[in-house]
């Protein structure tokens, strides 16, 4: 049975923590924090709460159609920062930036965090 | 009163104008959307004229747009400028411009940088629509 190890989850989502990206967090859909890298960790549960709602939305919208459009990545430019939400393994991966960061850095970060997490994650889901 | 109608109109049809002009200049851009605050389309603008009639899908879509930069107001992060909404087979953008919000349906192989370089025209039509909002 394969388990997770929540400080070597952390210390990866860590990794992304530089050059701008404040904080990474990981959660499922139902917006319950599994893993958070970053500074204020009661303000993580609020935004994990907030960006699995924003998630949800995008994703009931394609649902119901003729031809299934899955959402796959999801950014929101605001005044001091820049928030990305995108699927990993049945989880949401969220990278928060300050407002300097160019959206395509923290594109980059996102796919390839992405790219690490998604074969272990799934491993855990099958399990 | 009359003179005010006339005004209305003539600032839409130019607004209408200027976004096919944009339409046509960037590749896989489908559609320009303006809608008010509760998704209501205020002046619609597609590159095929089959597009004009636009389906409950994209009314859902701009709604769902709109409801998710309201929660992300939320996030303590200032105000929310615009969403990027990406998909299998294609794209949305909404621009959020206070009274009036843009929305961008383009296919997933328009560039997003492209359709990000719009915003500044998209702003300056938004505010003299906002004006016409103001005064109806």
């Amino acid at each position: 049975m394969a388990m997770l190890r929540s400080q070597a989850l952390v210390k990866v989502l860590t990794q992304a923590n530089t050059g701008g990206i404040q904080s990474t967090l990981l959660l499922n859909s139902d917006g319950v924090l599994l893993a958070y890298a970053g500074y204020g960790e009661h303000e993580a549960k609020t935004t994990a709460a907030l960006v699995s709602s924003v998630w949800n939305l995008h994703e009931q919208e394609g649902k119901g159609g003729l031809h299934d459009d899955k959402v796959r990545q999801v950014i929101i430019e605001l005044e001091e920062g820049c928030v990305l939400i995108m699927p990993v393994a049945r989880l949401l991966l969220c990278l928060c930036a300050r407002s300097n960061m160019d959206t395509g850095l923290i594109r980059a970060k996102a796919h390839a965090l992405a790219m690490h997490l998604e074969g272990p994650l799934l491993k855990i889901g099958t399990s | 009163m009359i003179a005010l109608a006339e005004f209305e109109h003539v600032i839409l049809q130019d607004v209408r104008e200027q976004l096919q002009r944009m339409i046509k200049r960037v590749d896989g851009l489908n559609s320009i959307v303006f809608t008010d605050r509760d998704g209501v389309p205020v002046v619609k603008v597609s590159r095929n004229s089959q597009d004009q009639g636009f389906g409950f899908a994209k009314a859902e879509q701009m709604a769902c747009s709109i409801a998710s930069l309201t929660q992300a107001g939320r996030l303590q992060m200032g105000r929310p400028k615009y969403v990027i909404s990406c998909k299998d087979s294609s794209q949305l953008i909404c621009f959020n411009e206070n009274q009036v919000f843009v929305h961008l349906f383009a296919s997933s192989a328009a560039t997003t940088g492209m359709l990000l370089c719009l915003e500044k025209e998209l702003t300056a039509l938004a505010s003299d629509l906002s004006r016409v909002i103001d005064n109806s």
